[in-house]
């Protein structure tokens, strides 16, 4: 048994029965036991689909048309009750908000252990094994709501492991986590490789699974169409890899990319000591004081939990402040007249669109007249390069489409200042640079920008000062530039 | 080990704060069956006094339950209800009367709402899934009953983000736009709602079958639940007000 593969496919080709653009063709992949094996390539290139067919997701729930011979575990994959592999393969999936059945963690490590009939004392010790193993004890009989994202992807993690699986899959494990909780990613994936599990992780974000990963495999239009071996992957040239969109693999080698110099500062969004705090709990925000530059990218960083997205909120209008001002162009500007000036482009687009057409989403916004609305709608929609896409319904557009629709919501609002909150998570480099076009184009008509962000390869690129927030105050405040960059890499990659 | 207590048996090491936790709680199967007798007492009754007993006992019930501020919100929200009610039964004006009239329904679903709430705040989707099959509920029906007890607080959560969103966009849900073009906001809160909701329902049902709950082995649980004393006096106490109900509170 011991010099079989944990994962064997030959001429495996799969097409959604749903989506038949999408699938997988002619993968030859062989994975020894003990390995990690990355998988990258832009979103929609088949690499959620190859973990799917791995935790048999593929064909049991996602149906479609599957060929060609898979083996688990030396075992063909028809022969496989789907029950059974639980046991065998243990999944991570993507979004945190999702993949809990319970509502408390201890209940939701034993429920793989339960479904499948282990006995009530077999089930205890499994889950204290676990949280022994995985040095998680602190996450133990929590309200799944009131975890962060990181926690939750532990609390993935190990309801997974409490069924005891050889295999882990992972399908884009870090896309909503921050660096910190991605470092604490890092040292559980680290354990696992040390227990000698088999890995299969699909990821955009690769810096944290440089010391990890023993393969990585590069997917295209449902193809593996480049291989490398983790050393060779690391001398992949910078040019090659931003020609395939791929991240970093090292931090520490993303350079500061030039950008227009503006020295001169423009007035824009300040605050004046501010403070923050929800009901009679101890203040969020203490006492903040900062003025940003209106022609200016700023960055606002700093772990969760810190205060970062309540002074987005408290800027956007969303949350009140206790004490403290806000101005704009050195005017003042009461909490009441924030929301909507200040616009907030939030994570998932999704919760942000309403109407049943994109130009109707436009036209939601604009206050001006009938006649007037269409021909202004459809210039906001030109200008995002979303015009061709006016009668569609906004829910069939892609994630970065929906991104720059919100976006063009709030130009119709007349936004003066645009917060974008993680605009960059879950992106491969191609879409990053998009992103970092956009936002350009914004600040030359005049838009002030303000991003929250964990994407250190997006603070290098993009912006151009950094906003460091830490236990509700503001920890330093500067311009990005060589002295600061070691800074900024060590708060990014060693928290 | 105290009767009508559940005992989250623990026979491993104790690393944890679960070793031997007692907490005060009627049964879930008594919840479920208490919130059938709720529902029809509520549908039937037509007499204050039933309607006022009712709510009464159901705040003792939470009480029991430690949901304090549970019950205190509630008893506040009722009286509310109850207090509009009273104060526009004579006046005369449209929005006044459309209001009170919503508020007239509201009041009288209102017994059910608040014992959902104390059954879903109070009991663990764990406990619920054991309990059900100590009885040999099939899982086709377990199942389902769980899901809609785990997707309440998912419909909380996601009405948070969409609510700012909707901030956030200039569409204000203030009373009187609600009252001025009900169907707009509506359309602005329930379509990204069921988008939301329809995305979350099949990730979690993809990871709940990666976790084996299509298995057709019998399906074990962490915790062992038990009747006592205080499920048969809530029933009774419960049912006692459903006959009251029935008799038209003449008795």
């Amino acid at each position: 048994m011991n010099n079989l593969c944990a994962i064997k496919m030959k001429n495996v080709n799969f097409t959604y029965a749903s989506r038949p653009e999408e699938g997988l063709q002619d993968i030859n992949l062989s994975v020894q036991r003990g390995e990690c094996i990355l998988l990258t390539g832009a979103s929609g290139c088949g690499k959620t689909s190859l973990t799917r067919i791995v935790n048999g997701l593929i064909p049991h729930f996602y149906e479609g048309e599957l060929d060609g011979d898979i083996l688990i575990d030396g075992q063909d994959i028809t022969n496989w009750k789907l029950d059974e592999l639980s046991m065998k393969v243990g999944s991570v999936f993507q979004n945190p908000r999702s993949q809990f059945f319970n509502l408390d963690t201890t209940n939701e490590i034993g429920f793989g252990c339960e479904n499948l009939g282990i006995s009530r004392e077999q089930i205890w010790k499994r889950i204290h094994k676990t949280t022994a193993d995985l040095k998680i004890g602190r996450l133990m009989d929590r309200n799944i709501f009131s975890l962060s994202g990181g926690e939750k992807q532990m609390l993935a993690i190990a309801s997974a492991y409490a069924l005891g699986p050889d295999i882990f899959v992972l399908d884009e494990p870090s896309s909503n986590l921050d660096a910190f909780a991605t470092n604490q990613l890092r040292v559980v994936l680290q354990k696992l490789k040390q227990e000698g599990k088999t890995i299969l992780i699909a990821e955009h974000r690769l810096y944290y699974l440089a010391d990890i990963a023993d393969r990585v495999l590069y997917m295209e239009r449902g193809r593996i169409v480049h291989e490398w071996s983790a050393k060779e992957f690391g001398s992949v040239s910078k040019r090659q890899r931003i020609d395939l969109g791929l991240r970093a693999w090292d931090l520490s080698q993303v350079k500061i990319e030039p950008r227009m110099n503006c020295d001169k500062e423009m007035p824009g969004i300040s605050v004046e000591r501010l403070s923050v705090a929800y009901q009679k709990n101890a203040p969020i925000l203490r006492n903040i004081s900062c003025a940003m530059s209106k022609n200016k990218i700023t960055a606002v960083i700093g772990r969760n939990g810190q205060g970062k997205s309540t002074f987005a909120r408290c800027l956007c209008g969303l949350t009140k402040e206790n004490t403290g001002k806000v101005f704009f162009e050195e005017t003042e500007q009461p909490y009441k007249h924030r929301c909507g000036r200040n616009y907030l482009v939030m994570q998932d687009p999704n919760y942000q669109l309403f109407s049943d057409s994109v130009i109707g989403e436009v036209e939601l916004s604009l206050r001006s007249s009938k006649k007037e609305k269409a021909v202004n709608a459809l210039e906001i929609l030109n200008f995002l390069s979303l015009g061709e896409f006016a009668e569609q319904h906004p829910m069939s557009l892609s994630g970065g489409q929906k991104q720059r629709l919100t976006i063009a919501a709030g130009i119709a609002q007349s936004a003066d200042v645009l917060i974008l909150d993680e605009p960059t998570s879950g992106l491969d480099y191609s879409n990053m640079l998009r992103v970092h076009v956009l936002l350009e184009k914004l600040k030359e008509k005049g838009k002030q920008i303000i991003v929250i962000t964990h994407d250190y390869e997006f603070v290098m690129n993009t912006c151009d000062c950094v906003i460091e927030i830490k236990g509700g105050s503001i920890a330093d405040y500067y311009m990005i530039n060589m002295e600061k960059k070691d800074k900024l890499l060590e708060i990014f990659v060693k928290t | 080990m105290i009767k009508g207590d559940v005992y989250i048996q623990n026979t491993g090491k104790s690393t944890t704060a679960l070793s031997g936790v007692y907490r005060r709680m009627v049964d879930p199967r008594t919840k479920l069956f208490i919130l059938l007798i709720v529902n029809i007492t509520s549908f039937i009754q037509n007499n204050i006094l039933c309607e006022i007993f009712c709510i009464a006992m159901i705040t003792i019930a939470m009480l029991y339950h430690r949901s304090y501020r549970l019950a205190i919100k509630n008893l506040l929200i009722f009286s509310g209800m109850a207090l509009f009610i009273l104060l526009t039964l004579r006046v005369e004006n449209t929005i006044v009367g459309m209001l009170s009239v919503v508020l007239m329904m509201a009041r009288k679903i209102f017994p059910t709402f608040m014992f959902a709430a104390l059954l879903i705040s109070t009991t663990q989707v764990g406990e619920m899934t054991s309990s059900l099959q100590a009885i040999h509920t099939p899982r086709q029906i377990t199942i389902p009953i769980v899901v809609i007890m785990r997707f309440f607080p998912t419909i909380k959560e996601e009405s948070k983000g969409i609510l700012d969103a909707a901030k956030v966009r200039g569409i204000h849900f203030t009373l009187l736009n609600c009252l001025k073009a009900p169907n707009q906001i509506i359309e602005y809160i329930m379509v990204p709602l069921m988008m939301q909701l329809s995305v979350v329902a099949e990730e979690l049902s993809a990871a709940a079958v990666t976790k084996g709950i299509d298995s057709d082995k019998k399906r074990t649980s962490l915790y062992q639940t038990r009747f006592g004393a205080m499920d048969i006096i809530f029933t009774l106490l419960f049912s006692a007000n459903l006959i009251f109900a029935f008799t038209g509170g003449g008795i």
